[in-house]
């Protein structure tokens, strides 16, 4: 057997993990490889043997590989989707990039972009905006997309070079939207040709804000900018202590915005000086709300504060059951707020007193819509609820993207 | 148990490499640098002990041979007799699986940071805000710029380094085989980890690809200090090269002009494998 011995089962020395040739290696991986010397030779045990150690390696490694995987996996789903609802019609995204418009009243489907037996675009996170029969949404593959109202049907594409997460904004047929290739862009709402584009020192992952000829934008660089909305060029830039993730609110006089140092300002919309700020207890990514003389902005602190417009002074606060990511919707003295452990929370407007809650089957991270009497709620996992509005009585709910 | 992972390992790992971010100036590739050689500092009493269990299960080998040969035909005396020589060398026969089993969370959190660290869709940053502590919030988004690399996206040449450094470990590592099928087995899975961790940065942050060059490195720093070049040096010799290292300390079968150079150097006292000739 030439120095081989046969016939005896030993107890392996060390751990029975460096029988089979494991050592830990540096990268908190396993090296593999023979850790001793000798090999024991029976006939077709040997083979036996081999067998059983590749099988038990190959194993290991994809066991390896999972636990790899499982550690640097991201979420997985991959984006939230959000709604529009405009005369009966409500327009989403799909996190496998599909637009959808449904009818309102029953969720039936009236078509999907791109069609079925295509493959989606990049995840869409941005609600769609509608401009006469042209739907605007922009996509996480880069690209905004200009789609005819009735049929789904593509009119334009405009290619940018990073992720498109936000919703545009349409203001005297010019498309405004930030990109994750740190700029925004004017486009031709009609035509989908540039008119400018100013560029950021980050990505731009919330809603432009024009008013006027002011266009407001919020850069995860900490900075929001204010630009003339006929050139790009910049009228000044205010910097928070953290990154602007969420859209700019005007109202009067001042801009409102939370930033991830945790605080809500209110800006001199003229020349960006701080009229008041407010902290709250985490980042602040929701859009505020401003109604009359209230600012309502949700904390992903899981509370919804209603500020006082001028001063900036706490009115009151609700503690929700979550995070609050997404802007709460309000109609008729009710206030719809969504958190990220799938609840939706209706409060009066004025007190912050709940009415009732509904428990979704996902988290809400986009904006409910409030339309004839109905609540319309996107979770994670693009399963879309109608409440009524009032009591929050379902009325239905579908899962376009899991229709063939 | 999510839970706990999150308070006891994850929040505080990521965090301290937001803490290090803050300190080394915003520069993301730097803090992965240093939080990798701050952890495998902390962790060098495991590993060291795991590497010395390892070389001084290695050197074993010859007397565990004669064992087998004297008493093949009486396992329990045999198990027995093993036993006695582990006791008498100092050496626990599980050494090596306990330091790996400590050392394993370390390394799943420190993935975890580091792929965490830098979101790239605002689903992955809502991750990151369920995790961060608050006094670093403003920190967010990383600067992901290194060297010309985007840390938060994939760069090839890094997963050509990971690949690189780790054949090298693995080799420094190896130990020598006569069979000739536990060999090319041993050679095939020296081949196929760095392959694979070369693919798996290929595909991920390059980040994370740093952090993987830097632990490769400091891995081979430590191996060297324990068995000296491994079959690293064989390889070299093939090549005509030598290398020049504490390499007596492994039992590689060495060309002749390496053993004149073992000769030379000399083979340095190796107080903490207890063996005893």
């Amino acid at each position: 057997m030439d120095g081989k011995l046969d016939g005896v089962e030993t107890p392996q020395p060390m751990s029975s993990l460096q029988s089979w040739g494991l050592r830990s290696s540096a990268v908190g991986a396993i090296a593999i490889g023979p850790a001793v010397t000798d090999t024991k030779h029976r006939g077709g045990s040997y083979s036996l043997k081999a067998l059983y150690a590749k099988a038990a390696l190959i194993v290991l490694l994809v066991v390896l590989t999972s636990v790899l995987g499982g550690c640097v996996a991201t979420p997985s789903t991959p984006s939230w989707s959000s709604l529009l609802v405009v005369k009966g019609i409500l327009y989403t995204g799909s996190q496998a990039g599909r637009v959808y418009a449904l009818n309102a009243a029953s969720g039936t489907e009236i078509w999907r972009y791109p069609p079925s037996e295509k493959g989606g675009v990049g995840a869409l996170y941005a609600a769609p905006v509608l401009l006469g029969d042209t739907l605007y949404i922009g996509s996480s593959d880069n690209h905004l997309y200009a789609l005819d109202a009735n049929t789904g049907s593509q009119r334009w594409v405009f290619t940018s070079s990073g992720h498109i997460f936000a919703d545009a904004v349409i203001a005297d047929g010019v498309l405004y939207f930030g990109s994750g290739d740190h700029k925004v862009y004017a486009l031709d709402a009609s035509t989908g040709l540039k008119k400018w584009e100013f560029a950021t020192a980050d990505g731009i992952w919330s809603q432009p804000c024009v008013v006027g000829d002011r266009v407001y934008v919020a850069s995860l660089d900490h900075r929001l900018y204010c630009l003339d909305a006929d050139s790009g060029r910049k009228q000044w830039e205010f910097k928070a202590g953290g990154a602007f993730a969420g859209s700019p609110a005007v109202a009067g006089d001042l801009v409102y915005c939370g930033a991830f140092d945790n605080k809500v300002y209110a800006l001199d919309a003229k020349d960006g000086h701080v009229h008041w700020e407010f902290k709250t207890g985490h980042w602040v990514w929701a859009s505020p709300l401003v109604v009359d003389d209230t600012v309502y902005v949700g904390s992903l602190d899981k509370k919804l504060y209603a500020l006082d417009a001028v001063a900036g002074t706490k009115r009151w606060d609700f503690q929700a059951q979550g995070m609050i990511r997404a802007t709460p919707a309000l109609a008729n003295g009710l206030l719809y707020v969504g958190t990220e452990v799938g609840s939706l929370h209706v409060l009066d407007a004025v007190n912050g007193q709940q009415k009732w809650v509904f428990n979704t089957n996902g988290a809400v991270l986009s904006s409910p819509v409030v339309a004839e009497g109905i609540v319309y709620v996107t979770v994670l996992g693009d399963t879309i609820y109608a409440l009524d509005a009032e009591t929050g009585v379902q009325r239905w709910s579908v899962a376009p993207s899991k229709r063939k | 148990m999510t839970q706990f992972w999150n308070t006891v390992i994850f929040q505080p790992m990521l965090n301290l490499l937001l803490l290090l971010y803050s300190w080394l100036a915003h520069n993301f590739g730097l803090s992965i640098i240093v939080f990798t050689v701050l952890v495998r500092v902390i962790t060098l009493p495991i590993t060291w002990q795991q590497m010395r269990s390892a070389k001084a299960s290695q050197d074993l080998q010859p007397k565990l041979l004669e064992l087998q040969k004297k008493y093949k035909n009486d396992r329990e005396k045999l198990a027995q007799e093993q036993m006695k020589l582990y006791k008498e060398a100092g050496v626990n026969p599980y050494g090596c699986l306990v330091p790996m089993l400590i050392q394993f969370p370390i390394w799943i959190g420190m993935y975890q940071s580091i792929i965490n660290v830098l979101p790239n869709n605002p689903l992955q940053l809502l991750n990151l805000a369920r995790h961060i502590y608050h006094q670093f919030s403003g920190l967010v988004p990383l600067n992901a710029s290194f060297l010309g690399l985007n840390l938060g996206r994939s760069a090839p040449i890094l997963a050509i380094l990971v690949a690189a450094t780790m054949w090298v470990q693995q080799k420094m590592m190896a130990a020598p085989t006569a069979d000739p099928q536990q060999q090319a087995m041993s050679q095939s899975m020296e081949l196929m980890m760095p392959l694979m961790f070369g693919w798996i940065t290929w595909n991920l942050a390059s980040g994370l690809g740093l952090y993987f060059v830097v632990s490769n490195i400091v891995g081979i720093i430590q191996q060297y200090f324990i068995s000296g070049w491994g079959s690293l040096a064989t390889v070299f010799s093939r090549q005509g090269l030598t290398l020049k290292s504490p390499s007596s300390r492994t039992r590689e079968p060495q060309p002749e002009s390496s053993k004149g150079d073992k000769k030379r150097s000399g083979r340095p006292k190796d107080k903490g494998d207890g063996r005893k000739k």
